[in-house]
């Protein structure tokens, strides 16, 4: 029957967008189980509401939007583990880049055009590790922020920690990313 | 409170980077619009800043849109 094929197929390019999700899920979780689990809600969700997908073009962008909210939904269950501390967490890189007396120890360096870099694959492989390596806990708020672009009270609720451990986690987390593409990509040799 | 100008390179930095989560009182935003007046390093720091969330925007949109993961 036509509307088995249809379906069928629905079901075959779902299951096949299955990777680039779980990629998605891992960065945002920093933890395998819950990202099984984030993508596996999502995918029951999609083939339980095929109807409410518009068209087959948009298929990874409706997966990922619901995605989102599954991701949202593991970082609320798990809050408590998602937002331990390891010892990097608690690593402050400010003390290395400024001198007692408040100033840089070494003065920011120009990165130049950003377009030259964005026009560059190998950019983004390198922030891509360079987020990946950020501590876990870290890693979750940064990407809750940068990626599901929530603001910080949404983010604060979802994991019950107050702004003041927000603020310190984000701001570690730029101040790593920054240090990390300083040294892996802006500052390190390589073919012009 | 101190007076603006006496802000260090390290309070300005925490502002600007908490300018990326959050909307910045006036006061904090004078503070920091005064230092960069002043400072030859954290202007560098700024540009910093503003090249990691577009990075960070463009990787999103990259990876979000398309069967592709390719960041292009």
């Amino acid at each position: 029957m036509p509307a088995t094929d249809a379906m069928n197929d629905f079901a075959h390019d779902v299951q096949s967008l299955r990777d680039a999700l779980l990629r998605f899920a891992r960065h945002q979780l920093r933890n395998d189980e819950w990202a099984e689990d984030a993508v596996s809600e999502t995918l029951l969700a999609a083939l339980e509401k095929p109807q409410s997908f518009g068209g087959r073009s948009q298929l990874k962008t409706w997966l990922v939007g619901i995605l989102k909210h599954k991701v949202v939904d593991q970082l609320r269950r798990h809050a408590r583990e998602a937002t331990v501390l390891g010892r990097d967490d608690d690593e402050d890189l400010d003390e290395q880049l400024f001198a007692a007396d408040g100033h840089w120890r070494d003065a920011p360096a120009d990165w130049g055009d950003p377009e030259h870099h964005f026009r560059q694959r190998q950019f983004f492989e390198v922030l891509e590790a360079c987020v990946t390596h950020l501590p876990a806990t870290q890693g979750r708020v940064f990407m809750m922020r940068e990626w599901l672009e929530l603001d910080a009270d949404e983010i604060c609720k979802t994991l019950s920690i107050s702004s003041t451990n927000l603020w310190v986690l984000l701001h570690r987390a730029r101040l790593r990313l920054r240090d990390c593409l300083q040294g892996r990509w802006f500052g390190a040799a390589r073919p012009a | 409170m101190p007076m603006p100008l006496m802000r260090t390179c390290r309070d300005v930095t925490r502002l600007v980077l908490q300018g990326e989560d959050r909307r910045l009182s006036w006061p904090e935003r004078l503070t920091v619009r005064l230092h960069m007046l002043i400072c030859k390093a954290c202007p560098g720091f700024e540009r910093q800043v503003l090249l990691m969330r577009r990075a960070m925007g463009r990787w999103r949109a990259y990876s979000e849109a398309g069967g592709s993961d390719d960041a292009r």
